[in-house]
């Protein structure tokens, strides 16, 4: 069953030297329970993409300029300030990349939480909400819930305050929770719990999660399928299977050969993408990726490339892919890649 | 053989807090790095990596124990001294954005140290910055421009082009891609491996990316706290750690790989790092160490040479 389809979503700001294209015509689909993962560069449009999805994008500067967001059967674009404020208290969570900057600092952490019942169930009484407060701070691994309840955001360590979001997130067993960045300011040891924690989370309530991040680390253990944004588009969308042993766009390649191999052989030298992503004031005309890219054709330039299924669900959107294209070798497999023949 | 270019002996450094309260950052540490060899230094945040790094750097002095360079022990209190042993170690920060003063032009920023020093007239340092801006991958064009004017990736090379200004023989990075994309990333990463062979550099690596530490070390010291808790070659690390803590920070790294991540056991570390304020006696790792004993929590292990060249402070070292 189908919980959030966004269908060629744009999004633009304003600013000053001219319109910022950031995010260029998404699209992905996400079903009840699962677990998307959206991989790119900063700069990429993928927190764009995720905060269009609970509309707290500015509205002062940016626009949307076409596309829909179907979230159970809501059409979230065109809903009104009210409507949409008890789908964020109820339905959608997000969780932020810096948890000190999203937490209240001159209020304690417990009736933050609270807060959340309070706007998402206006009649629970204050007993049943604290009560229900110290059972998800005891079920996010807090110790000693009832002395931290009363404690501020700055007697939390990173990860406890980490720890504190997610428990303000899941107080309602939201449908869908969207974690930006969860864990890229914490230490290995803390990102590895936080993790844990997040999919746990996942698994008894059956929450639908988007994971954005920079880190393919992160998302190999959590993510069912991943979406690769390059430049405001999904070049590439797959299973995670299929992202990291059977991928196709030329940016994936570039982007898991610019890791460091696992078994750490220095004489094999890391690949990187040469260049830099291209500027979204003037985004190019043809593929975004043209300029980096070693396979890039006369076609590429000129126009934006259509989406190939490879399969039925892994799409890909590379001119070398056309029919009528020179077939390519992947440089990580060193087998000739080729669409599925079915399709 | 290389010879020891740094040799580090029990060096501690203590930050005063208030009348009672002391900090030890770095705690009785003891490791060396061999000319033209890169030494990376992994821990998690709080652990003394910085302040370490700066007391080797000449920022700080050490309260305790001394650094050796080349067979000399650095005088820390001899201004003279001093300023003829920083020109020979240089840093790279963290923050491209952050560490390029905003109002100086790039040949400006590189030619800084030759203008403090005096060492040559306004003209050569301005042909010899645009040499340097070439050796790292930027052209003439980009050396009368401004810091914001570049992108994450080029400021750091701005960075690299600075600290090799003065011919160092050391570099100190202090997490120099941590802020960059992956892409820019190993762009960075091969930079800094070809200036390394070509001009015998050594490196003291500091960086959080466990999988890039150990691509790129020849010898890793782990520290906890302050402590080191383990030295060794980049290999017996990786395949065979010693310590309890750094067999679980290593299974901690998330692995770029599905099939990997679903079936391997995860070594949870619970809990959070203690404050170093108060320090658990004994072993400090022993709160969260799921391998701890009685005597853990007594007395401090003496870091000790469990086979050779691989260094361990535990008292009961994981099976090799």
């Amino acid at each position: 069953m189908k919980l959030l389809d966004v269908h060629d979503l744009q999004f633009s700001f304003k600013t000053y030297a001219g319109e910022v294209q950031a995010v260029r015509g998404v699209s992905f689909s996400l079903n009840v329970g699962e677990a998307l993962g959206i991989v790119g560069e900063s700069g990429c449009g993928k927190s764009v993409t995720a905060k269009s999805i609970v509309r707290l994008n500015p509205t002062r500067n940016g626009i949307y300029k076409s596309g829909t967001i179907m979230f159970d059967n809501k059409d979230i674009l065109s809903l009104s300030k009210q409507e949409m404020q008890i789908i964020r208290a109820r339905d959608i969570r997000m969780i932020f990349q810096d948890p000190m900057t999203s937490l209240n600092p001159t209020m304690r952490v417990g009736r933050q939480i609270m807060e959340g019942f309070k706007v998402a169930y206006p009649n629970m009484k204050k007993e049943e909400a604290k009560k229900r407060t110290l059972d998800i701070l005891y079920s996010t691994g807090i110790p000693n819930t009832e002395e931290r309840f009363k404690q501020y955001p700055h007697q939390f360590s990173g990860g406890m305050r980490q720890r504190a979001m997610i428990a303000l997130a899941m107080v309602v067993k939201p449908k869908l929770l969207i974690c930006d960045e969860p864990t890229t300011a914490l230490d290995v040891t803390i990102q590895a719990q936080i993790l844990d924690l997040i999919k746990e989370q996942q698994e008894k309530t059956k929450t639908g999660i988007i994971l954005i991040t920079h880190d393919l680390g992160v998302v190999a253990n959590i993510a069912k399928n991943i979406a690769v944004m390059y430049a405001g588009k999904i070049v590439e969308y797959g299973s995670a299977q299929d992202i990291f042993y059977n991928c196709m766009h030329p940016y994936t390649w570039g982007v898991l050969q610019s890791i460091p191999p696992k078994d750490a052989d220095i004489n094999k030298p890391l690949v990187p993408i040469k260049g830099t992503p291209p500027d979204l004031l003037k985004p190019p005309k043809g593929c975004s990726f043209t300029a980096r890219c070693p396979y890039a054709m006369k076609a590429c330039k000129e126009m934006p490339p259509p989406v190939y299924m490879a399969d039925e669900n892994h799409s890909v959107a590379c001119w070398r892919y056309h029919p009528n294209a020179p077939k390519i070798i992947n440089p990580i497999t060193q087998r000739e890649v080729q669409l599925c023949p079915t399709k | 053989m290389p010879n020891k270019i740094i040799e580090v002996e029990n060096l501690s450094k203590v930050f005063k807090i208030s009348r009672t309260k002391k900090l030890r950052a770095v705690d009785n540490v003891s490791f060396y790095i061999k000319k033209g060899e890169t030494l990376g230094i992994v821990g998690e945040s709080g652990c003394g990596k910085t302040t370490l790094s700066r007391v080797i750097m000449g920022i700080y002095k050490p309260t305790e124990g001394r650094v050796i360079y080349e067979g000399n022990t650095i005088d820390y209190s001899s201004k003279n001294h001093m300023a003829e042993y920083s020109k020979k170690m240089q840093m790279i920060f963290q923050d491209p954005y952050a560490s390029l003063n905003p109002r100086m032009t790039v040949s400006e920023i590189i030619s800084e140290g030759w203008a403090y020093k005096r060492m040559y007239p306004k003209k050569v340092q301005q042909e010899k910055a645009i040499e340097l801006l070439e050796v790292v991958g930027l052209n003439k064009e980009h050396a009368n421009r401004f810091p914001h004017e570049f992108s994450g990736g080029q400021r750091q090379r701005i960075g690299i082009a600075r600290a090799l200004s003065m011919d160092p023989e050391v570099i100190i990075c202090d997490e120099p891609i941590s802020a960059l994309d992956v892409s820019i990333q190993a762009q960075v990463m091969n930079l800094l491996f070809d200036l390394q062979k070509e001009k015998n550099l050594t490196y003291l690596f500091i960086a959080h990316d466990l999988s890039m530490i150990r691509y790129i070390s020849t010898n890793i010291m782990v520290m906890y706290l302050g402590s080191e808790m383990e030295f060794g070659s980049s290999n017996a690390i990786n395949n065979h750690p010693l310590h309890p803590y750094t067999e679980a920070l290593f299974s901690a790294n998330p692995v770029p790989d599905p099939d990997i991540e679903k079936n391997r056991q995860r070594i949870m570390l619970t809990g959070e790092i203690p404050s170093p304020i108060n320090a658990p006696p004994g072993c400090k790792f022993s709160t969260r160490c799921k391998y701890a004993k009685d005597i853990c929590k007594k007395e401090v292990p003496k870091l000790r040479e469990i086979h050779e060249g691989h260094y361990c402070a535990c008292h009961f070292p994981l099976d090799y």
